[in-house]
């Protein structure tokens, strides 16, 4: 019989704990969904889908690149659906992100891409009163994936160009606990909070070495979608919404959104971000 | 209204909190430039081992002679001597907008006095064409010089060109053997090829070999630790479509450099093929990184460590040749190129 030794049994221990972790995590998360089946079986339904559009504030220190810290402020287009249950909510979003990003050396900029497509479910767990307001506190999971991909460019004098230097990237795939406070005035009218912290993710980051990721044949670099499988709070970030929808005419809302998100991860080095975004939509309403 | 208002004055009191959230940025001084370059070495440099540099003591000697007043000047010639012991032709120090640059290899500062292309093509070639984007000429060499039909293929770089995906142009290599296959020799030049793309190395060497050949192993660095790697990759080379397996002459100095090195190291592994000239210049990792610093200066150097087959590193050292030859700079300026001559010779033989 094959022999272990301590680091081994450290090893096997520690896995059949992460796995331990995961199943309650998957399970709780498919508990909170069965509940929400039964309980909105016969319960007033309403549905909002619509597109928003404004600015992001976007500042990112990866020094898998740069020493620099990069910001700038660029466009941020989004697509929302909300499902409201009496007690239950279901949340989908698909944002996208671009920005010409500048640093403190004004001949090295970035080109950045985010993106992020969340899916939310939430499950009203209690409500209460402040200054005679009834606050719902909803409490669910989200999945998401967030990317954030930026190229590193030097301006290059003798051709009056911008050559790429590097490019990295952080995508995270997520299993996040979501909570949430809302108030409704009226039917068609809600103002909320919500705030998201990833729990399990899988997180590609580009290999220490940028030749790791050199595609040679292509000439270019080549990144991934799946990495290194993280739990709370090694791939730590936290996303917060404030919502804001009222009537504006007929069957559709406006809705006003402040999105603020901040993400810290330190493989292959730190990589540390954050975007403030404001937006604007209109929302039909079903 | 109201709420708006406190929306945009949350998202404002938010933005400003740059330095909590990312941590500071790093100044723009003299001692923080030095410290960000050497701390990038320190930690992604892979030769520091193979070349027994010791780094910390590099930097007790040179962050001494850097303070607050220190000049733009006066940093720039500190860092080029502290690269300078690196002694690495892929390091590289940018100044801001790249109008100016410095080698950290001593060799780059001696002369290109050993070949000239004009003289070759005046003294030895007939037919003389050129292919592959202009980065291929080659010719006959005369008949009142050999006995037997050799071809020359002088490659000046393996570099990107500018059309299609960049590395098109080396294909050209097959329509040239095509014109050469009535030779009973080619002589192929890579003197003065200080490199360029891997690819287009391989498939210009790909024409040339006459089985699958494994040239050199290659392993990145994947931690700041001097001798943190990942496993060794090997860099292989198959027979292409159309091959040349008669005699070569691989002609090369010390300005034979990077992709020059790893195109002699695969014809190294070839019975039929000689090198012939000086040694290669010594610098064999891939150099992708282009890392930056406040003051706008970029800098560059080899991410990976280069070994052989039997696990040597050329690193500093290049490929050295079969037969050694070298040209003076009289050599030239009187018309000779010794080196050519020596080829001739030994592919009449």
């Amino acid at each position: 019989m094959q022999q272990l030794n301590n680091g081994e049994i450290m090893f096997l221990i520690n896995n059949r704990f992460q796995f331990s972790k995961m199943n309650f995590l998957f399970s709780a998360l498919l508990l909170l969904l069965s509940c929400s089946v039964i309980s909105n079986a016969q319960q007033t339904e309403r549905n909002f889908i619509g597109g928003s559009f404004g600015i992001s504030g976007f500042n990112i220190k990866d020094e898998h690149s740069s020493p620099l810290i990069f910001g700038s402020i660029g466009i941020a287009p989004a697509l929302q659906y909300y499902y409201k249950g009496e007690t239950s909510l279901h949340q989908f979003e698909a944002a996208y992100f671009e920005d010409y990003l500048t640093s403190q050396a004004d001949n090295f900029n970035a080109n950045n891409k985010r993106g992020k497509v969340k899916y939310s479910y939430l499950y009203q767990v209690t409500d209460f009163s402040i200054f005679e307001k009834e606050i719902r506190f909803f409490l669910g999971g989200s999945l998401v994936t967030f990317l954030s991909h930026t190229e590193y460019y030097f301006y290059y004098a003798p051709k009056n160009s911008n050559g790429k230097g590097s490019e990295s990237w952080y995508w995270s795939n997520s299993a996040d606990i979501s909570m949430q406070l809302e108030y409704n005035p009226t039917e068609r009218q809600f103002f909320s909070f919500q705030i998201n912290i990833p729990v399990l993710s899988n997180v590609s980051r580009p290999k220490y070495s940028p030749s790791g990721d050199y595609n040679y044949t292509e000439n270019d670099w080549k990144f991934r979608m799946f990495g290194k499988t993280e739990f709370f709070p090694e791939n730590f970030s936290v996303n917060s919404q404030i919502v804001y929808q009222a009537p504006l005419a007929g069957d559709f809302n406006y809705q006003l959104n402040y999105e603020f998100y901040y993400s810290f991860y330190n493989r292959p080095q730190d990589v540390k971000m954050y975007m403030n975004n404001l937006r604007a939509g209109v929302f039909y309403c079903f | 209204m109201k709420k708006i208002i406190i929306i945009i004055a949350a998202a404002f009191i938010l933005t400003s909190c740059t330095e909590v959230l990312l941590g500071p940025e790093p100044e723009n001084t003299p001692q923080s430039n030095f410290e960000i370059l050497w701390k990038t070495f320190d930690e992604n440099y892979p030769l520091f081992g193979v070349k027994n540099i010791n780094w910390d003591s590099l930097h007790t000697f040179y962050a001494s002679k850097i303070s607050s007043s220190t000049s733009e000047n006066e940093l720039w010639n500190i860092t080029a001597d502290l690269l300078l012991n690196l002694n690495d032709g892929h390091v590289k120090l940018y100044n801001k907008g790249y109008t100016d640059g410095i080698s950290g290899s001593r060799m780059i500062n001696r002369k290109l006095y050993d070949f000239s292309l004009e003289l070759v093509k005046s003294k030895f070639l007939t037919e003389i064409k050129t292919a592959g984007d202009g980065y291929f000429i080659y010719g006959k060499v005369k008949q009142s010089l050999s006995a037997v039909n050799l071809g020359y293929i002088f490659i000046s770089t393996f570099m990107a060109s500018n059309s299609g995906n960049g590395y098109e142009w080396a294909n050209d290599i097959n329509n040239i053997l095509n014109e050469f296959s009535g030779c009973d020799g080619i002589i192929i030049d890579v003197r003065n090829n200080g490199g360029g793309m891997k690819i287009t190395g391989q498939i210009i060497a790909s024409a040339f070999v006459d089985r699958e050949i494994t040239y050199l192993y290659q392993q990145e660095k994947n931690g700041p630790g001097h001798n943190d790697f990942g496993s060794p990759i090997a860099l292989t080379v198959s027979p292409g479509t159309v091959t040349f397996n008669k005699n070569i002459a691989l002609l090369t100095n010390r300005f034979s450099a990077s992709g020059s090195e790893h195109f002699a190291q695969v014809l190294k592994n070839l019975p039929y093929s000689k090198q012939i000239g000086d040694t290669t210049f010594g610098a064999f990792g891939d150099i992708i990184n282009n890392a930056q610093l406040p003051n706008g200066w970029g800098f560059a150097y080899p991410c990976r460590l280069t070994t052989t087959p039997d696990g040597k590193c050329p690193e500093g050292i290049g490929i050295i040749p079969d037969f050694l030859v070298e040209n003076t700079k009289n050599d030239i300026t009187a018309g000779k190129d010794k080196v050519m001559d020596y080829a001739i010779n030994f592919l009449n033989k």
